[in-house]
């Protein structure tokens, strides 16, 4: 277990302060610490601590990307305008959708050592440009859809790098929990893309999770809307409030559980309660979402143990169990996780 | 006797509740392809929620309480519903 008793910020600044043997020492200290860091980290993974996706514009990678023109029409996928390593199109929603496949593409790959969605390098479809005023992003099963928004409220789905990575955890959740998409396993699938959406954003900045502002969808609103994004993973129920589409429904907590039969048992709507579990046990230790709270997650998404029909209560045992078989049974880790359930109201 | 439908669209990525009530005899062209629509039989709650699709719900003051899922529509008809919605 990884203990430290003076924190690294703290170093840092001693580091800092000039010449003089404090200051040597202090920095002497910093880099073993940093390097056991790396090391502690490493044996948790299986690899070296990462610190943020190094894509770009130019992005090469295996993901077999292949983005589609519906060309406002609603037949899929639609003309093929960009394949794997072409250069962009110029078409915004078009070169958005190729970098964001790309970036989620290699979080699995880099960080969870995965092929593609379905572990089986299954090429990464999209189609932009689906329909008129489409106020809509999804994966149908086979590939991803996005919409050009209605211009009024909405911009277009591919504005968010986010939105993007949730609409392919869709694909990641159907390959291996196969999560029932009502009520509470609805909710959870949802929940699923919201976090690895999350992480993609967050990776995609090299920002940690103390950094990370947790927004889902943020830019998807016109400025005509009073609403900073979607939803907010770190406070849910508060991303808008807005005159003409209402205030974000989203609980944070069980007490608020919202049962309903519409949005399929509103599986966006109590997704704010596992979103800010995750959110709580990814803050509650220091460094990258994606090193520590989603590797967690990740081992209970594909790990064969979620029934279809899971419950937040179950899935919560899961995380708290595959955060002491991958950190340690004391570890802070599995603290922080059964913590999180905690605080959400889903475990006593 | 006029008959007042309430026409409820949630779900999506964005999971934005829209909601509006139809006067079905107000012969409009929105309403007469309403109208058609709820004549035809094609509305039938059926078949498992999908990843973000949207999901139609047809009320009224009786009996009619049908829910629809947007992939189980064909194009025409879920466009019928959404122009109902626009108003």
């Amino acid at each position: 277990m990884w203990c430290t008793v003076v924190p690294p910020f703290l170093l840092e600044r001693l580091g800092e302060a000039g010449s003089g043997r404090p200051a040597e020492a202090a920095q002497l200290t910093l880099e073993i610490d940093r390097e056991q860091r790396a090391r502690r980290r490493a044996g948790a993974t299986g690899r070296p601590a990462d610190d943020g996706d190094r894509g770009d514009r130019e992005d090469r990678t295996d993901a077999r990307r292949r983005i589609h023109d519906a060309e406002h029409a609603q037949r899929l996928p639609g003309e093929l305008v960009r394949r794997e390593n072409a250069d962009a199109s110029g078409d915004r929603a078009v070169d958005e959708a190729y970098f964001g496949l790309g970036a989620t593409w290699r979080l699995y790959h880099e960080i969870f050592g995965r092929e593609s969605l379905d572990d089986r390098r299954l090429p990464l479809v999209a189609t932009v440009h689906f329909r008129r005023d489409y106020d809509n992003a999804m994966w149908n099963g086979e590939q991803m859809v996005f919409g050009d928004g209605d211009g009024e409220l909405f911009n277009r789905f591919t504005i968010a790098i986010d939105i993007i990575g949730h609409e392919l955890a869709h694909g990641v959740t159907q390959y291996t929990a196969g999560l029932e998409y009502q009520g509470q396993s609805g909710a959870l699938n949802e929940s699923m893309s919201d976090v690895f959406g999350s992480l993609v954003k967050q990776r995609h900045a090299r920002e940690s999770a103390g950094n990370a502002d947790w927004l889902i969808g943020e830019g998807l609103f016109t400025d005509r809307v009073q609403g900073k994004a979607l939803r907010s993973m770190k406070a849910p129920g508060t991303a808008y409030d807005d005159d003409v589409i209402g205030k974000d429904p989203q609980p944070a907590t069980m007490d608020d559980y919202v049962e309903t039969t519409e949005d399929n048992g509103g599986v966006h709507i109590n997704s704010g309660i596992p979103n800010h579990a995750f959110y709580l046990a990814a803050t509650a230790t220091d460094g990258r979402a994606w090193e520590r709270a989603g590797l967690i997650w990740y081992d209970v998404l594909t790990g064969g143990q979620v029934p279809p029909d899971c419950d937040f209560a179950t899935f919560a045992s899961l995380t708290v169990e595959a955060a002491r078989a991958r950190f340690d049974t004391d570890s802070d880790e599995a603290t922080a996780v059964a913590d999180a359930w905690r605080a959400v109201g889903v475990s006593g | 006797m006029t008959r007042r439908l309430r026409v409820t669209r949630s779900g999506g990525f964005a999971g934005l509740r829209r909601e509006r009530d139809v006067d079905i005899d107000d012969g409009t062209p929105a309403t007469e392809g309403l109208r058609a629509l709820l004549d035809s039989g094609r509305l039938r709650t059926a078949g498992a929620g999908q990843p973000d699709r949207f999901v139609y719900r047809i009320t009224d003051d009786a009996d009619l309480d049908v829910t629809v899922q947007e992939q189980d529509l064909s194009d025409d008809d879920r466009a019928v519903l959404d122009d109902a919605l626009r108003g």
